[in-house]
């Protein structure tokens, strides 16, 4: 998966996410969205983690010039969070 | 039509953005002295719809990438920021104030930066473009290859802007802890997204991080107030915009408490 690639998948898994957050504020960023979701009990922890780890790969991503490598782990926690959100 | 004006031929003048189809639009904008409008960076990547492929391509481009979208609406929205704090400090011809830009990559931002403020306060603000040069990124208008903490001893600032400060990197303690620095401006993405560090930058604690040291946020124990500009933020356009829908980037303030 490139940089393009993984992109992509993350917007998908966003809006699924500000789909399921009914009064967020979406002028707020994801990091708020995620601790709306926790606390909230909209997602469990496991997922939680999941997403946690998976945004900060996004992070990373944005910040390089001209994105990253992925590894297969990065890739498989992509797919068990659209597994889980059913996506 | 005098005759003269046969013999002497001028080059044709150059056509105006409007008169530019969406790809040549697109190429004008690899000129580093062009500032386009909001608008015209919508016309350029948005013709029918966004082409998302063409706008990643254009802002992860190995040679020149471009993380905030640099237009004149932007420029002048944060210059003005500048020109009143300027003026909250006592700028004068002889006095004038400095503004250090830390990580100016390319440089353009200082540039723009500096045109615009001799317009609004001429000869009463410096800039200065300093980067590390650690990710080997060209230069289009002078930027001097030095550390931030070299650069705050050098230049004294009082006011630190930083655009796209990498993440999980923090040098706001840096600025917060030079007593010559009023204020410092972040640009690019916002509480604990893709610039700085979590907590040390924007005070934010991930969700099930349960370290109690987190409590409450280092600027706000160094004693700094923090402001959204949000008039500034809605004129942004990062490398993660979707041209229109959603917008990721934003600029805030974090002035020194009197």
């Amino acid at each position: 998966m490139n940089t393009s690639e993984f992109l992509e998948q993350f917007s998908l898994i966003e809006r699924k996410l500000l789909s399921m957050a009914i009064d967020f504020d979406q002028k707020q960023g994801l990091f708020d969205l995620l601790k709306y979701l926790q606390s909230n009990k909209i997602l469990t922890d496991n997922l939680i983690i999941l997403l946690r780890d998976v945004f900060q790969i996004r992070n990373k991503v944005v910040s390089s010039p001209s994105g990253i490598s992925l590894s297969t782990d990065d890739v498989e926690k992509v797919h068990q969070i659209k597994q889980s959100l059913m996506l | 039509m005098r005759i003269g004006n046969l013999f002497n031929r001028e080059p044709p003048p150059p056509k105006l953005e409007r008169e530019l189809r969406p790809e040549e639009l697109r190429e004008k904008m690899r000129d580093p002295n062009f500032l386009p409008t909001r608008e015209d960076i919508f016309y350029a990547f948005k013709p029918e719809g966004h082409d998302v492929g063409k706008w990643r391509d254009f802002c992860f481009d190995k040679k020149n990438p471009v993380f905030e979208f640099l237009n004149q609406e932007f420029i002048t929205a944060v210059s003005n920021h500048f020109a009143r704090s300027a003026q909250s400090l006592g700028a004068s011809k002889d006095t004038p104030v400095t503004i250090l830009e830390v990580g100016a990559g390319n440089g353009r931002l200082s540039h723009f930066l500096q045109q615009k403020l001799d317009e609004i306060l001429p000869g009463k603000v410096n800039i200065i473009a300093t980067d590390s040069g650690k990710l080997g990124l060209k230069t289009d208008f002078p930027v001097e290859t030095i550390g931030h903490k070299k650069a705050l001893e050098k230049y004294r600032p009082q006011i630190v802007v930083f655009s796209w400060m990498p993440y999980e990197v923090d040098v706001t303690n840096d600025f917060r802890t030079t007593r010559s620095v009023n204020e410092y401006i972040l640009i690019g993405e916002t509480n604990g997204q893709s610039c700085g560090d979590e907590w040390l930058t924007w005070g934010k604690k991930w969700p099930l991080d349960r370290d109690e040291r987190k409590n409450i946020p280092p600027y706000i124990v160094d004693g700094f107030d923090r402001e959204d500009l949000n008039g500034v933020g809605i004129h942004q356009i990062s490398r993660m915009d979707d041209l229109g829908r959603r917008s990721y980037s934003g600029t805030v303030s974090f002035k020194r408490k009197k």
